[in-house]
């Protein structure tokens, strides 16, 4: 098991201190994810710049730049997502593993945010993904055409009715107070909370740390054939 | 070809979730749309003339805690198509010319606050979807300042220039005589702040933001109609923020 990672492809076979790795992500999974991140990021500042007040905007002179940077990026959005999700594609194959919910998928949910200590049953085995990512993937696959949608309605707003185009500018407005708690939440458990940043291995190499797969993918890491034999390492070593 | 990935167990309910989120948002969207309804403009009611140093006018100068100009519960967002000019006393002035008028005349911000003062209030709307309500608009009539120069039968439209040198816009000359599109400095009893186009502004509530020139630095009187900087773009010309486009001025 340590002269390669498990798993489809090629990918680092072990952590620098000889922990087996096992394959999540192909390179198309990955290029996806990395390519869907920068044009949200993109978005959100540059809707941040649209909409800050003078004081506290420091993109305020160069609005028509940044209202271009803000277009461009949702074409490269929607670039990205639109031919992912086709038939064999990087995205259509999680969007097909995040569609199914088991019983320990809901057990899993409804315990989860109950703290460690006062948790009295473990969490069940989970899957390639947990059941918060796959809620969390479809609520965000939901805000994407809610953006889509308020923020055409909103590019071709002199040829609507004021009162549809103010709505659409009202939930586009909304949809972003709603979708940075979700990224702000992704961003803290792949890189700063110890127990779960394992994870940021395998978005950015492909791989991750066999324990951490047994430990966080229990259902997913016996499918791939990766044993309690794994050698544990402490939860927030960070992998190579 | 998915060996590695485990069979799916329970049920595919996350199309239901993800259509549910759809459906959510759609509905709410329609209850907002429907909800603003009847908050649409209409010519009777797009601008109200307020007195000048109406008690209306005087609350809304302490209020919000911010600058008067900025409010914050519909907020403005401050556009401009090139940089943002900064305004000098010294410097700065309003040239009225074109063939539509006998007399050219350059003044001083001094000298435009001279002719009659008006106040109007009222919504300000942007062709993106937001607007901002009961505005207290200060400034001076353009059928004032035009008139006085001696209009004459050339005089069918009005070219308002930006100090950006970039951005554009006109009217017919019924619309720059309306009752409602004046030339403002004080937006809430404040002069208007650099990025609500200081010191002078054209306020026509009739229509959408965009004809409603920032910066403003010369009015041209002419016979042929000027096609302004989003109209090039394909933006409407009569931009009316009610429909139909009935005249009221």
């Amino acid at each position: 098991m340590a002269e390669r990672a498990i798993g489809r492809g090629a990918a680092p076979r072990t952590t620098r201190r000889g922990i087996p790795l096992v394959h999540r992500f192909d390179g198309r999974e990955r290029v996806v994810h990395w390519l869907f991140a920068l044009f949200f990021v993109l978005l959100l500042l540059s809707g941040l710049g649209l909409w800050l007040p003078p004081g506290s905007n420091p993109v305020l002179d160069h609005r028509e730049v940044v209202r271009t940077v803000h277009l461009d990026a949702a074409l490269g959005l929607l670039a990205t997502v639109i031919p992912a999700l086709s038939r064999g594609a990087a995205l259509s194959t999680i969007w097909r593993q995040v569609q199914w919910f088991s019983r320990d998928d809901w057990v899993w949910l409804g315990r989860v945010l109950i703290p460690k200590p006062l948790r009295r049953h473990p969490l069940p085995p989970q899957g390639r993904f947990n059941a918060g990512q796959k809620l969390n993937t479809i609520a965000v696959g939901a805000a994407t055409v809610g953006f889509v949608v308020t923020g055409a309605l909103m590019w071709q707003g002199e040829h609507l009715p004021t009162s549809l185009s103010e709505a659409a500018d009202t939930w586009h407005l909304w949809l972003m107070v709603l979708v940075i708690p979700l990224i702000a939440g992704h961003l803290v458990l792949s890189m700063l909370l110890p127990s779960t940043r394992p994870a940021l291995h395998g978005i950015l190499f492909g791989s991750v740390r066999a324990d951490f797969a047994l430990r966080r993918h229990r259902r997913w890491a016996s499918v791939i054939g990766v044993t309690e034999a794994a050698p544990e390492s402490p939860p927030d070593e960070a992998t190579a | 070809m998915e060996q590695d990935f485990e069979e799916p167990l329970g049920r595919p309910v996350g199309r239901r979730i993800f259509l549910g989120l759809l459906g959510m948002g759609a509905a709410g969207l329609a209850f907002t749309e429907w909800g603003l309804r009847g908050d649409d403009a209409d010519p009777a009611t797009v601008a109200q003339a307020v007195p000048l140093g109406s008690m209306d006018v005087e609350q809304r100068e302490s209020s919000e805690g911010v600058h008067p100009n900025i409010v914050t519960t519909e907020r403005f967002r401050y556009y401009s198509v090139g940089y943002i000019p900064d305004y000098h006393p010294k410097t700065w002035r309003l040239r009225v010319d074109g063939e539509g008028v006998d007399r050219h005349l350059t003044m001083t911000l001094d000298q435009l606050k001279a002719y009659p003062n008006v106040a109007l209030k009222s919504t300000f709307r942007c062709v993106t979807g937001w607007r901002v309500r009961d505005n207290l608009w200060r400034g001076v009539r353009v059928r004032d300042v035009i008139d006085g120069l001696g209009r004459n039968g050339k005089a069918k439209y009005v070219t308002f220039y930006s100090g950006d040198g970039v951005y554009t816009d006109s009217l017919t000359m019924q619309q720059a005589r309306s009752d409602n599109a004046i030339l403002s400095w004080e937006l809430n009893r404040a002069p208007l702040i650099r990025e609500q186009g200081q010191p002078l502004r054209l306020i026509y509530p009739d229509m959408y933001g965009y004809k409603n020139v920032k910066w403003v630095t010369r009015l041209e009187v002419k016979s042929q109609r000027d096609i302004g900087f989003w109209e090039q773009e394909g933006w409407e010309i009569d931009a009316y923020v009610y429909n139909p486009p009935q005249f009221n001025g």
